[in-house]
């Protein structure tokens, strides 16, 4: 996801440089997640940024999980927005048919692919997005993928939320 | 602690590096390719210069080329020199004063030159400094009485001397002599700069007695040093047998033998066992912390230490005891440089202990983390580097400090 999301903000804001007008930080899994946002908002004492939380709801209840993380940041005082992917963060790629095919050129998909109209409903994007591209790993995948994803036209909607929510918090600063 | 601070120029790709404020323990971190080896390497090739000469020195970095391979890519082969400045702490006139070596090599007609060798100590901010060695390709002056150094100028004997080369250091021709204390006692500085470089292979089997009681610098001696500390210092020898026995599973016991020719070896006994282990049969891990334990513990400690990613080998528990002994091996006086990959490592060090190496066009810059108002500040707040290290709060460094 890192990775991913490094590429996105990178092309959105080709202005700001990482950690200094925006931060990434990546943690093991949702209990190191859930253990250390409390701490790391609390004691953020570095710009003013507004902390987005992301997460994959991969097999969860995404309402749940999102009042989870919602009440867990709350206690900061600090500005934030909570997202979670529905289901996998590959249903992003698997939006972007168009960018998937850039990256795998033998990938049969495209915009229009019927299976994945709508991608966030997917409980299995990895493995679909395996099968795909015949690339079964993950970080691989995002490095090349993530470069050549849009928001016009990818048919997931967490995704275009996500960068809506980057676009709303960055216009915000200026 | 001895060195305060250390600036490279024009070597590799430490084009201008400064690390200033050094504390007893500084630990580097950076990916890999940002530089940590090159500045390990600028180690072994000052004690090189310092064993044989510049010459060789440069070949053994830069291959067959040498200079032109060593220096900065972009310097001006003619013009441009490699510089490396040090500056430490030594007593002279009774008190402890900061003095700086400066080191400038540079190339002529095609052959490798020390441009510049200074020794100097700045006698406070009114007085002029006082140098003691100052060298140019090959002659230059020294001063023999550095007791007086009080004096001015005029009243101190200088003498005029002249080197077997321009290759070679004025401090490695004076500092044999006893009246050059000041060079005398940087050259054995830099001769006692101890890189532990541990080839646990090398480490393994029977070895030939008397082969001297501190590790050497790829641990082949092991035997013969676990042997006489075990008989000189039992009691220590007994600690780190402790601390063996309490960290790595299936290790109660080490024992160093002596054969009936006289050759030694160590074995390792489980307490599950009878009959102890051939070193051969022992980990790697084992046979590491082992080496590590009776370099920390030497009764007569080098007084600085450089350790190239000690956590090779080790399983990431025993990373907190490492940090641990090299954090009580400062408290006992010594300094060290380790670089390191470990997040269970740097969660043991201090904020002051950590320097970043990121590279910038090609060209490595070093940050250290104190001056990083969203590391310190996090630190401070109980986070630890290890896991921030981990987590990616150190990226974009250079964009939060302003020079």
């Amino acid at each position: 996801m890192e990775v991913t999301l490094r590429e996105l903000l990178k092309r959105l804001h080709p202005e700001l440089q990482e950690g200094d007008g925006f931060f990434i930080q990546s943690f093991s899994g949702k209990s190191d997640l859930e253990k250390n946002i409390p701490k790391r908002m609390g004691n953020w004492s570095y710009g003013d940024p507004t902390f987005v939380i992301l997460r994959d709801a991969d097999g969860g209840d995404c309402k749940v999980i999102k009042e989870r993380l919602v009440n867990l940041a709350r206690a900061s005082g600090k500005p934030f927005r909570v997202r979670i992917v529905c289901q996998q963060l590959e249903s992003w790629f698997l939006g972007d048919g168009e960018a998937v095919k850039s990256a795998f050129p033998r990938a049969v998909i495209s915009n229009e692919t019927r299976k994945y109209r709508n991608p966030d409903l997917l409980s299995n994007a990895s493995d679909e997005l395996g099968l795909v591209t015949g690339d079964y790993s993950k970080v691989a995948r995002a490095r090349l993928i993530s470069p050549h994803l849009t928001e016009e036209g990818n048919r997931s909607g967490s995704f275009q939320v996500l960068c809506r929510t980057f676009r709303e918090l960055l216009v915000s600063r200026i | 602690m001895v060195v305060e601070e250390i600036r490279i120029e024009n070597f590799k790709a430490l084009k201008n590096v400064r690390l200033s404020h050094i504390p007893p323990v500084s630990v580097f971190v950076g990916r890999n390719g940002t530089g940590k080896t090159t500045l390990f390497r600028v180690f072994a090739f000052l004690k090189e210069c310092l064993r044989t000469n510049v010459d060789v020195a440069l070949r053994q970095e830069g291959g067959r080329r040498g200079f032109s391979e060593v220096i900065t890519r972009g310097c001006d082969l003619e013009t441009d020199s490699i510089v490396l400045e040090i500056k430490f702490r030594l007593e002279i006139a009774g008190r402890e004063r900061l003095v700086t070596y400066q080191l400038d090599i540079g190339q002529e007609d095609g052959e490798a030159v020390v441009r510049r060798e200074i020794l100097r100590y700045k006698r406070g901010r009114h007085g002029s400094p006082f140098h003691f060695i100052d060298f140019r390709g090959g002659s230059g002056t020294a001063v023999s009485n550095e007791e007086d150094f009080n004096r001015p100028d005029e009243e101190l004997d200088r003498e005029e001397q002249k080197l077997s080369s321009p290759t070679t250091l004025a401090i490695k021709g004076l500092g044999q002599f006893e009246r050059f204390k000041a060079a005398k006692s940087f050259r054995q500085l830099i001769e006692n700069w101890h890189i532990s470089d541990i080839h646990i292979d090398a480490a393994r089997g029977v070895k030939p007695p008397d082969e001297g009681e501190h590790v050497s610098s790829r641990g082949e001696n092991l035997p013969s040093v676990a042997w006489r500390l075990h008989r000189k210092h039992p009691e220590i020898f007994k600690e780190i047998c402790q601390k063996m026995a309490e960290r790595v599973p299936g290790v109660e016991e080490v024992i160093a033998k002596e054969m009936d020719d006289g050759s030694l070896l160590i074995r390792y006994r489980d307490g599950a066992f009878e009959e102890s282990f051939l070193d051969f049969n022992v980990s790697d891990g084992t046979v590491k912390m082992f080496a590590y334990l009776l370099l920390l513990h030497d009764p007569k400690p080098h007084k600085i230490l450089c350790v190239e990613e000690p956590e090779n080998q080790l399983y990431p528990e025993l990373m907190v005891l490492l940090a641990e002994e090299f954090q009580d091996y400062a408290r006992r006086g010594g300094q060290v440089f380790i670089s390191t990959h470990s997040p269970e490592f740097l969660n043991a060090m201090k904020v002051k202990s950590i320097f970043l190496l990121e590279k910038e066009q090609g060209l490595t810059k070093v940050y250290r983390a104190v001056d990083d108002p969203l590391v310190s500040g996090l630190m401070e707040d109980g986070d630890k580097a290890g896991y921030l290290w981990d987590q990616g709060t150190f990226t974009g460094i250079g964009h939060r400090i302003s020079s």
